[in-house]
């Protein structure tokens, strides 16, 4: 938007365009537009009638009243004031300022706003997952920075209609985020059909092309502050998209929280270990928050699990079950129980947990399972401050001697966040130590 | 802009929004004004002294408008030049006028306690 104050041409038409360069420089209602530039011209007009009538020249009574009347963006940010707030004039109102169109739409537009609106579907569906399915320090940043783009992704595509640049800037800057996410769609899932990276695909054209860039022309700069401000929330939306289960979960039990000790008693007969009984005591001083979210579902669950000399102690049985109309295998351990000695009851026993998608594909009823899988434990089940126990009685596992039994391995897992893990010899005890994932396998 | 933003074009005293305000309603409360002729008003009440940029008086005159202090009409001027538009105090600009002509009162006796007379 420029200033008549330097062109040629009639007197009473440079005023008008001026007063019309005010407006469209301003943020305020459209019903009222004709009006204040109708107001604005005749204050113009008089101004440079009464030095016409005092002798100055009609060229330079109009280069007078224009200086004398004030700038587009100094006039025209004060209308902005009187219409809306002072927070609204710097922000809403920089990024909005409609601009009369000169010119039709161009043919690239309507892709363009697929593709902003492509853009704000994809981050509002993320802000409903982080809402429903993470914890509460992720739900909230993860939450406020998604919704906080796709609003400005719609406020870019109202921008965009009434010509503004920034606009088609942030436009542009979603083609290559949405190259990159299709790229890592079809990495991860090559069948998969990438709606933002089509729309990013079917915008490339008339994004970069000229069309758009007359379109927006007329109008002005935001400022780098702003322009900065605006890119930064995209760029951390995007970042959040994709390292988002990064961010720290303050409401998150850690390893320091989490306290392991084992004890293990051997009867010893002619150099063997005829009898092995393990016991292993779990405290957490505080648990999770929510750990998976307001709308719970099946997650990893936290895991006990046992190794006598690096291999895994226990076989577990998986008998095969229908639930639900699905085919499961339930994980059943005969004789294991863990005691809340804090409470003094039996909070489980070997039938806590059942899920094909744990154990994978369907075996064989009756089949052993592989390494490390001990009892699974529900974590909303547990208490913090309480002692849990659970005791492994290895006489119960087969006639004839165990072996040497040079070492006992015995590992808590977190659900996968963090674990301990203790090593313990014959006839003593050990705390554990604290452990990050993988974290399984001795 | 600051709370002072308003730089007279002549170099002399700073107005506030609100003062800005208080000095159109002063001048409204004369006679029915338009825009240009508050302008004149000012500049020849204060001898020069406030010296606006004068695009500045509009947007102050509509936002008195919506607050309900003052009431605008389209005048046509006849002889070919343009509509004017016409302010005038509202019972409620007249209540904000005593209101801030009280208040600057007190705060000229109170800033004269301080800086002398």
């Amino acid at each position: 938007v420029t200033s008549a104050e330097g062109d040629a041409g009639d007197p009473e038409e440079r005023l008008r365009s001026h007063a019309e360069a005010v407006v469209e420089w301003a943020s305020m209602p459209g019903t009222e537009r004709r009006d204040l530039v109708e107001e604005l011209y005749s204050g113009l007009w008089e101004r440079w009638h009464d030095m016409v009538d005092g002798g100055t020249e009609p060229e330079a009574a109009v280069q007078r009243a224009i200086r004398a009347f004030g700038t587009p963006s100094a006039v025209g940010g004060e209308v902005t004031l009187a219409y809306h707030s002072r927070l609204y004039a710097s922000t809403v109102g920089v990024l909005l300022p409609p601009v009369i169109a000169r010119t039709a739409h161009p043919i690239g537009l309507r892709r363009v706003s697929l593709l902003l609106i492509s853009t704000a579907a994809f981050f509002l569906v993320g802000a409903g997952i982080a809402a429903t399915q993470l914890p509460p320090t992720r739900l909230v940043v993860l939450t406020l920075v998604f919704v906080a783009v796709a609003t400005l992704c719609l406020v870019a595509l109202r921008a965009l209609l009434h010509g503004q640049r920034w606009a088609l800037a942030f436009a542009r800057l979603c083609v290559p985020i949405a190259i990159a996410a299709w790229v890592i769609g079809i990495l991860e899932r090559p069948i998969r059909i990438d709606l933002l990276g089509v729309a990013g695909l079917l915008a490339l054209w008339p994004v970069l092309g000229s069309g758009l860039s007359d379109w927006v022309a007329p109008s002005r700069p935001v400022g780098r502050v702003l322009g900065t401000g605006v890119a930064g929330v995209l760029l951390a939306g995007v970042g959040l998209s994709i390292g988002g289960i990064s961010v720290p979960e303050i409401t998150a039990a850690g390893p320091s929280d989490l306290h392991l000790d084992v004890a293990v008693n051997c009867t010893i007969d002619g150099g063997s270990v005829t009898e092995l009984i393990v016991t292993a005591g779990v405290v957490f001083d505080r648990l999770d928050v929510m750990p998976r979210g307001i709308q719970p579902r099946e997650r990893p669950l936290d895991q006990i699990a046992i190794w006598i000399d690096g291999e895994p102690a226990i076989g577990v049985v998986l008998e095969e079950v229908i639930h639900d109309g699905r085919q499961i295998f339930q994980v059943a351990w005969p004789g294991y129980e863990i005691l809340d000695r804090t409470a003094g009851d039996v909070r489980f026993r070997g039938d806590l947990t059942l899920s094909d998608a744990q154990y994978g594909p369907a075996r064989p009823a009756g089949a052993a399972v592989g390494a490390g899988l001990g009892p699974l434990i529900r974590e909303d089940a547990l208490q913090a401050g309480h002692r849990y126990e659970i005791t492994w009685d290895n006489r119960t596992f087969g006639p004839g001697p165990i072996g040497k039994v040079r070492s006992v391995i015995v590992t808590y897992d977190h659900l996968g966040n963090f674990g301990s893990r203790a090593v313990v010899a014959c006839n003593s005890s050990a705390a554990g130590t604290a452990l990050t994932p993988p974290f399984l396998l001795p | 802009m600051a709370a002072r933003e308003k730089q007279s074009a002549a170099g002399g005293p700073q107005l506030a929004r609100g003062e800005f305000g208080l000095l159109l309603l002063a001048l409204v409360a004369r006679r029915e004004m338009y825009g240009y002729e508050i302008l004149s008003e000012l500049r020849n009440s204060t001898e020069g002294a406030i010296d606006l940029p004068e695009g500045t008086v509009y947007p102050a005159l509509r936002r008195l408008e919506r607050d309900g202090i003052l009431a605008g009409r389209w005048v046509d001027s006849g002889t070919g030049a343009p509509r004017r538009r016409y302010y005038a105090l509202t019972a409620k600009g007249e209540a904000a006028l005593a209101t801030g002509r009280s208040d600057w009162r007190r705060f000229r006796i109170a800033a004269d306690a301080v800086l002398g007379s």
